[in-house]
């Protein structure tokens, strides 16, 4: 079975979802390198990641 | 029972944790801390975003990569008796550099020498009294960023006034540390409530050794000095899930650099053969089942 696929908001790459994919999952293009988020199961749709603000981390 | 996961978005953290409490036949809620709005004046009986008031919760967990979105989330649902992990006490300490350099010291915890200053000239006198290099650090952040080495008295003289000039107040703390001549490498140890799981070195030519930055992890045996040490600095914070970030120092041996309250851990399950995630789940389902607040 093909994974699902959506279009890279950034650079209109076509991308493969991950295996096991989750709503709100950060994903990497592997085109551009741009951070995305999926925002959307279905249809599968992906937006760009939130940047990261400086309280962010661990 | 009920189970909810607070995140800023899904890592693969927070991937792992997910599937690992499918594995144990739990179905944990996600909520999104950008969905947050609470009623600050009402309590737990108020729904979460999903539509579940907060007071049904047997445990959330708090994943947020938004450490201030984090732990005012925390502090809420502490207030209103939701059992969470970690506490709002142990993140509040572990946020903050300066309040978990506090408590260790109060627990007699071996750490770097640090300081803290608010003016250029007075943090220039904590950097010489500290001796150069010296580190200097914000007091909240994380992953290694806006650390600065500071090899002498030119360079500090220039960091303090970026900081001053470009910085918003927060980086007119100057939290300042002693270099650790540590080995090309730290140890980020894993400790999940009563014991040292596992751990990792973190090895880099660089001085910041973090795994953000580079670092390359390989397994840590977890002895009983790491153990030890880490407990009793888990238990200076608070406890809980938490990762601490150690230096070898040649002559004081092993000191406590830091104290992660939201720890990463993808590069880490492979190298020490661990399975993090299922740790972190096997004990939030054991805190889930008890009374109480915090972990």
């Amino acid at each position: 079975m093909t994974s699902p696929t959506v279009e890279c908001p950034e650079c209109a790459a076509e991308l493969a979802l991950p295996a096991g994919a989750m709503l709100n999952e950060l994903m990497v293009c592997s085109d551009c390198g741009t951070e995305l988020e999926i925002v959307s199961l279905n249809p599968p749709a992906v937006d760009l990641a939130p940047s990261v603000e400086e309280d962010w981390g661990e | 029972m009920r189970i909810g996961i607070l995140v800023t978005h899904i890592r693969a953290e927070e991937k792992l944790l997910i599937e690992a409490f499918s594995e144990q036949g739990v179905t944990p809620d996600v909520i999104l801390d950008r969905d947050l709005n609470f009623d600050l004046i009402a309590g737990g009986e108020q729904l979460a975003p999903n539509g579940v008031a907060w007071g049904e919760y047997d445990l959330i967990l708090e994943r947020c990569v938004s450490t201030s979105r984090g732990t005012y989330a925390l502090q809420l649902l502490n207030a209103w008796g939701v059992r969470t992990i970690n506490s709002y006490q142990t993140a509040l300490v572990c946020g903050d550099k300066l309040a978990t350099t506090l408590a260790l010291a109060r627990a007699g915890v071996p750490q770097p020498e640090a300081r803290v200053a608010f003016d250029p000239d007075s943090a220039m006198t904590a950097l010489e009294t500290l001796g150069y290099p010296a580190v200097l650090k914000p007091v909240t952040g994380s992953w290694g960023r806006l650390l600065a080495k500071v090899n002498d008295a030119e360079t500090a003289e220039a960091i303090i006034e970026h900081r001053q000039t470009l910085g918003d107040y927060q980086h007119h703390v100057y939290y300042a540390q002693e270099y650790i001549h540590k080995p090309s490498r730290d140890i980020r140890a894993f400790v999940i409530g009563e014991r040292t799981v596992c751990a990792i070195y973190r090895t880099s030519p660089h001085w910041i050794t973090n795994t953000a930055r580079g670092g390359q992890a390989s397994n840590c045996p977890v002895t009983d000095e790491i153990n030890t040490l880490c407990m009793q600095a888990a238990n200076a914070v608070g406890g809980g899930i938490l990762a601490l970030d150690l230096f070898e120092d040649p002559e004081r041996g092993l000191l406590i650099n830091e104290i992660n309250h939201t720890m990463e851990f993808r590069n880490s399950s492979t190298p020490t053969g661990v399975n993090i995630a299922a740790e972190v789940v096997r004990y939030a389902l054991s805190q889930a089942a008890t009374v109480g607040v915090g972990a």
